[in-house]
């Protein structure tokens, strides 16, 4: 039993429980786990589930007293420690701006890699001109429909459309997780 | 068995700071004391936690006032009783208890007796 109350002492202190509540709080668990044990009374069934897991107990206890903050209870340095995740929120903000980078890289790339096919082919329709010397040039042959040009731009820029299409469906995948658990978030109406 | 025990622990775990009140309004008393009185009424809470953080919980939110005394031939122990707050927190809390208890027994009256322990 006192190992029990031990480890809650041990806790306490840890996380800045003040002495003399830490104190009351030790004595008057002590004093009923030894009442209970002198009637026969298993430590489980005073304590519940808490029995199994002194830390937990003492830091849910001094937490429901307000003695200590709730961000103050973390996992004891004897255990491991899960691996530290940014806040949702802040995850959220970073993929935003990823997607939001991709789509205005991709905007970018298209534009540019649309202007050096439009570049490229231009000269193109100018050597068109001068079939027949010293003769104008019939506007049929300035319309462009029979000039067949392979065009070939940096493929840096042929990327553009497919970062800008996964800068969207990215974006839209959020915005359909983001409605979805606002969803389920929201109570049912009884 | 042990999905009847979870709903069981589920339903005791949402008005066990009713029956802590409702004990302490008995008489004053300290943690272990409630638990026996808890039990004595055939509420065991192995499964529900611990009583002590609720009544830090009550105490934190004023339902409960508290003074420290000796017990019968122990230690000093400390001693919960209802604040006048706790008490009107008791009785909405029953009053809601038995309305949301009356609904769902008319809604279980057709298979109520078809049903063995």
């Amino acid at each position: 039993m006192s190992q029990f109350v031990d480890e809650c002492r041990q806790e306490w202190k840890r996380l800045g429980v003040p002495d003399p509540a830490a104190n009351e709080m030790a004595a008057d668990l002590e004093a009923d786990l030894e009442e209970a044990e002198s009637e026969g009374i298993s430590a489980e069934e005073v304590l519940g589930e808490g029995a199994f897991d002194p830390r937990s107990f003492a830091a849910s206890w001094a937490m429901e007293r307000g003695l200590i903050h709730p961000t103050a209870v973390r996992p004891a340095p004897m255990q491991p420690a899960p691996a530290e995740l940014p806040p949702r929120r802040s995850r959220t903000l970073s993929l935003v701006s990823i997607f939001a980078v991709l789509i205005v890289l991709g905007v970018a790339l298209s534009v540019v890699g649309a202007h050096q096919a439009v570049a490229m082919i231009g000269p193109v329709f100018h050597r068109q001109q001068p079939a027949v010397p010293g003769f104008p040039v019939p506007p049929a042959a300035l319309s462009g429909q029979f000039v067949h040009t392979v065009v070939h731009v940096n493929p840096v820029y042929s990327a553009g459309p497919l970062l800008l299409l996964i800068g969207v469906v990215g974006l839209m995948t959020m915005l359909a997780l983001w409605s979805w658990r606002r969803m389920r978030a929201q109570p049912t109406p009884a | 068995m042990v999905q009847d025990t979870a709903r069981r622990s589920e339903l005791l775990r949402g008005t066990l700071d009713l029956c802590l009140l409702a004990v302490m309004q008995e008489g004053p008393a300290y943690g272990y004391e409630m638990t026996k009185r808890l039990r004595a009424r055939g509420l065991t809470i192995v499964s529900e936690g611990s009583i002590y953080p609720l009544l830090g919980r009550l105490e934190r939110e004023g339902l409960v006032e508290t003074y420290r005394a000796a017990s019968n031939g122990g230690p000093p122990r400390k001693y919960y009783q209802p604040s006048e707050k706790g008490k009107h927190t008791l009785e909405a809390g029953v009053f809601e208890w038995r309305a949301a208890r009356d609904a769902i027994d008319a809604v279980f009256d057709s298979v109520g007796s078809e049903v063995k322990p």
